[in-house]
C-alpha cells in the first residue's frame, strides 16, 4: 500500500478582483491529492490554469483560501492564514526547484555562498560542515569534481548545470517534498530528459520523500511521473496514472493537450481529432464546467451544472458530463 | 525557383577574440518553401537567421559571405535601401515577438503604421488588409481597437504573426515563434499556419530547437551544429533516416507519443568553443561514432543522395533507399 506524505484537502485559492472584472478570481478551485511515497505526481495544464499558485500553496508562500494541507506523519496542518511560526518548518519541508535557472541564482553570489545559505540556516551547522555537505550535494546532482563548481558563479555555468545547482540547492534543507516547476521547460531539448531523470534517481535515492512536477507537457510527464492530474482553469479535470492518461485519455481537454504535441508523423496534415476552437475563448464560465466554452461535446446540462469528478477504472477520476 | 541564397556566411561576435557564431553557411529557400532551422541553443541558428535579415547588432558583424534575397544582395545594400524592402519582401517574427508591439498604441493603428510606410493605400484597403490577416491568424477582428496588455500571449503572438503578413512578404523568417507559448497555444499557431499557407503563397524559415515541430511544419530541414551546418534534409525523409549522428540524436531525445515506455535520450557533452579553430569535426568529442579521423580532418558538406551531411563517418554509409544517387 502506498504511503501518503502530504494530503491536500479541498484547497480553494482565490484572488482580489481587479478593475475590469468584480468576481475575485478563483485560480484553483477545491482540489484535493495525496503524495505519496517514492511517487512523483505530475501536475499538468496550461497557463492560468492554477498548476503554479498550488506549487506555491504547498511551499507555504501563499495560503489557500479553503482547504488545508495535512502531513501524515504527524497529522499537523500547515499552510493555513495565521500560523506564521510554522512557516519556516513549511519552508524546510518543501523545497521548490524553479522553471529558471537563469533566474533562480543570485548572479552575484558563488555556488558555494548559494548551497550554504540552506544549510546554515536551516542544517544549523557552522560553515565548515556546511562545506562539506555543499560538496555532497553538487556530487549527488553529478556535478562533479565539485571543488570546480564551488567557487564559480552562476554565469560560468550551463543552463543544465545551473539547473542542477538549483536542485542541489532544494535538496539543502532535507526537504520531504520537492516542487518542481517547469523545471526543463528552459532548458535544451537534448537535456531535457537527462535531467528529469536526475530527479527521479533523487527520489529513488531517497533524498526526498515525494515530489510535485508541474509541467505544461504531458509527454514529459511519462518520464518522471507516475500519476498526473489534469488542470484547467484551477479545476481537477482528470486523474489517473500516467501511463493510462497518456494511452486512454478520456477528458476533452487531456485529449486537446495531447493532440497539441508537435507529432511529425503529422507532418503538413491540418488537426481534426479534436474540433478545433476557432477562436480561443477567454470566457470564464461561473456556473457549470469550465472547459464548456472550447468544448467540442459541449451540451446543455455542461454550462449550468459543474461536473463532479466521478472515479472510473484504475482508479481514474474524471470531472466530465459527456464521459460515460 | 530560388528566393533566398546564402553563399558562405560567417558572423562574429567580437573582434579581439571573435566567437565566430556561423561558419561559412551555405543555404537555399526556394520560394512557397517552408525551410527549418533546428539545434541547440548557442548553435547559431538565431544569429543565421538576424544576419539573413540583415538585422544583426554590434558586437556581432558578418565577416563573409553574401545574402541574395530575390536577386538583391542584402550584405552589400545600405541599411536606408532596404528598408523599403522590409516588411515588403522579408518580414521577421521574433520568439518575444509579442513584446515587440507598442504598449501605447492600438494593434489597428500599429498595422496601419506597417502599411502606409511601405504602400499607398487607402484606410478602407488597410482595415480590409487588417481583418484579412486577424482572420488567417483566427483572432477576433475587434483586437483592431485593443491594446497590447488586453490581450494574453498567445494572441499577442498571433498579433505579430498577422503583422508580418500584411504586406504579403516572399519570406517570412520566425525565430522560435511558438517556444514562449503553452502547448495548445502552439498547436493553434501551427494550424494557423498550416492553413495560411492554403491561402497565401510565402516561403517560411522557421527556427527552432524542437525538431519534432519542426518537422511537423517544414518541408525541408537544415541542422545546424557549432555554428555549421551540418545536415540538409527534406522532412519526410529526415524523419525516417537521418544521416548525420547529431540529427538521429536529436530525433532519439524528441518524446514521442506513440512510443511506449518514455525512452527519450540526452546528448550527453556539450558544444565546442566557439572561440577557437574547430580541428576536425566539431561533433566528435560527443559522437558515439566517432573515428580517428574525426579528430584531425574537418568534414566537407557533401552531397548523399538528395540530403547533405557534414560527416566523415556517416556520409560513407551505404544508402538505404535504392533511389540515392551521388550527385
Amino acid at each position: 500500500m502506498d504511503q501518503t506524505i502530504l494530503s491536500v484537502e479541498g484547497i480553494t485559492k482565490t484572488f482580489a478582483s481587479n478593475r475590469r472584472s468584480r468576481d475575485p478570481v478563483i485560480a484553483v478551485n477545491n482540489v484535493s491529492f495525496s503524495l505519496l511515497r517514492g511517487r512523483v505526481l505530475g501536475l499538468v495544464g496550461e497557463s492560468g490554469s492554477g498548476k503554479t499558485t498550488i506549487g506555491r500553496i504547498l511551499t507555504g508562500v501563499e495560503s489557500p483560501t479553503h482547504g488545508s494541507l495535512k502531513w501524515a506523519t504527524t497529522g499537523e496542518e500547515s499552510g493555513q492564514r495565521g500560523k506564521r511560526r510554522e512557516g519556516r518548518a513549511q519552508d524546510r519541508r518543501v523545497q521548490m526547484v524553479f522553471q529558471d535557472p537563469y533566474a533562480a541564482l543570485n548572479p552575484f553570489n558563488s555556488i558555494k555562498y548559494s548551497l550554504t545559505r540552506p544549510i546554515i540556516n536551516y542544517m544549523k551547522m557552522n560553515s565548515s560542515a556546511a562545506k562539506t555537505k555543499a560538496e555532497e550535494l553538487l556530487e549527488t546532482v553529478r556535478l562533479t569534481p565539485p571543488a570546480m563548481f564551488l567557487d564559480k558563479r552562476p554565469h560560468e555555468l550551463s543552463g543544465g548545470q545551473r539547473q542542477r545547482v538549483v536542485i542541489a540547492r532544494a535538496l539543502a534543507a532535507a526537504p520531504k517534498v520537492v516542487v518542481a516547476d517547469e523545471p526543463v521547460s528552459m532548458l535544451d531539448v537534448s537535456i531535457r530528459a537527462e535531467m528529469l531523470r536526475l530527479l527521479r534517481d533523487l527520489l529513488a535515492q531517497g533524498q526526498m520523500e515525494s515530489m510535485l512536477y508541474i509541467t505544461h507537457d504531458l509527454l514529459s510527464a511519462r518520464i518522471l511521473a507516475d500519476q498526473v492530474m489534469v488542470l484547467y482553469q484551477g479545476n481537477m479535470v482528470e486523474m489517473g496514472q500516467t501511463d493510462s492518461i497518456l494511452g486512454q485519455p478520456m477528458h476533452p481537454y487531456t485529449r486537446l493537450l495531447l493532440d497539441s504535441i508537435p507529432n511529425p508523423r503529422r507532418r503538413g496534415r491540418p488537426l481534426e481529432s479534436v474540433a478545433f476552437p476557432q477562436l480561443q475563448s477567454e470566457e470564464r464560465l461561473t456556473t457549470g464546467c469550465a472547459f464548456a466554452p472550447r468544448c467540442p461535446f459541449v451540451m446543455d446540462i455542461c454550462r449550468t451544472q459543474r461536473p463532479e469528478a466521478r472515479a472510473r477504472d484504475e482508479g481514474r477520476l474524471v470531472a466530465c458530463h459527456a464521459v460515460e | 525557383m530560388t528566393l533566398v541564397a546564402v553563399q558562405d556566411l560567417s558572423v562574429d561576435y567580437g573582434r579581439l577574440k571573435p566567437v565566430r557564431a556561423v561558419r561559412d553557411v551555405s543555404l537555399t529557400i526556394a520560394e512557397n518553401e517552408f525551410v527549418g532551422l533546428v539545434g541547440e541553443s548557442g548553435c547559431g541558428k538565431s544569429t543565421l537567421g538576424f544576419a539573413i535579415a540583415r538585422l544583426e547588432r554590434p558586437p556581432a558583424r558578418i565577416v563573409s559571405g553574401r545574402v541574395v534575397i530575390d536577386d538583391l544582395d542584402w550584405t552589400n545594400t545600405d541599411a536606408k535601401t532596404l528598408r523599403p524592402h522590409r516588411w515588403q519582401d522579408v518580414s521577421v517574427v521574433l520568439q518575444s515577438g509579442m513584446n515587440a508591439l507598442n504598449p501605447v498604441m492600438t494593434i489597428g493603428s500599429q498595422f496601419r503604421d506597417v502599411m502606409v510606410q511601405h504602400a499607398s493605400v487607402s484606410p478602407d484597403e488597410v482595415l480590409q488588409r487588417s481583418y484579412e490577416v486577424l482572420d488567417m491568424v483566427n483572432v477576433s477582428r475587434q483586437v483592431i481597437g485593443r491594446y497590447p496588455h488586453e490581450l494574453s500571449g498567445g494572441m499577442k503572438q498571433r498579433v505579430v504573426i498577422a503583422m508580418s503578413m500584411l504586406l504579403r512578404p516572399r519570406l517570412i523568417i520566425m525565430d522560435e515563434p511558438t517556444t514562449a507559448l503553452d502547448m495548445v497555444v502552439q498547436r493553434q499557431i501551427l494550424e494557423n499556419l498550416k492553413r495560411i499557407r492554403e491561402q497565401q503563397s510565402f516561403s517560411l524559415l522557421f527556427i527552432s530547437h524542437d525538431l519534432g515541430l519542426v518537422l511537423e511544419l517544414v518541408d525541408r530541414v537544415v541542422v545546424m551544429y557549432a555554428g555549421q551546418v551540418v545536415e540538409v534534409q527534406d522532412a519526410e525523409s529526415l524523419l525516417d533516416s537521418p544521416i548525420h549522428p547529431y540529427t538521429r540524436a536529436l530525433l532519439r531525445s524528441l518524446p514521442d507519443a506513440q512510443r511506449d515506455g518514455g525512452t527519450f535520450e540526452g546528448i550527453p557533452g556539450t558544444p565546442p568553443d566557439l572561440r577557437e579553430e574547430l580541428r576536425g569535426c566539431a561533433f566528435a568529442p560527443r559522437c558515439p561514432l566517432v573515428q580517428a579521423k574525426c579528430q584531425t580532418t574537418s568534414p566537407p558538406l557533401v552531397a548523399v543522395g538528395t540530403a547533405q551531411v557534414r560527416c566523415l563517418v556517416t556520409s560513407q554509409e551505404v544508402p538505404r533507399g535504392s533511389d540515392h544517387t551521388v550527385r
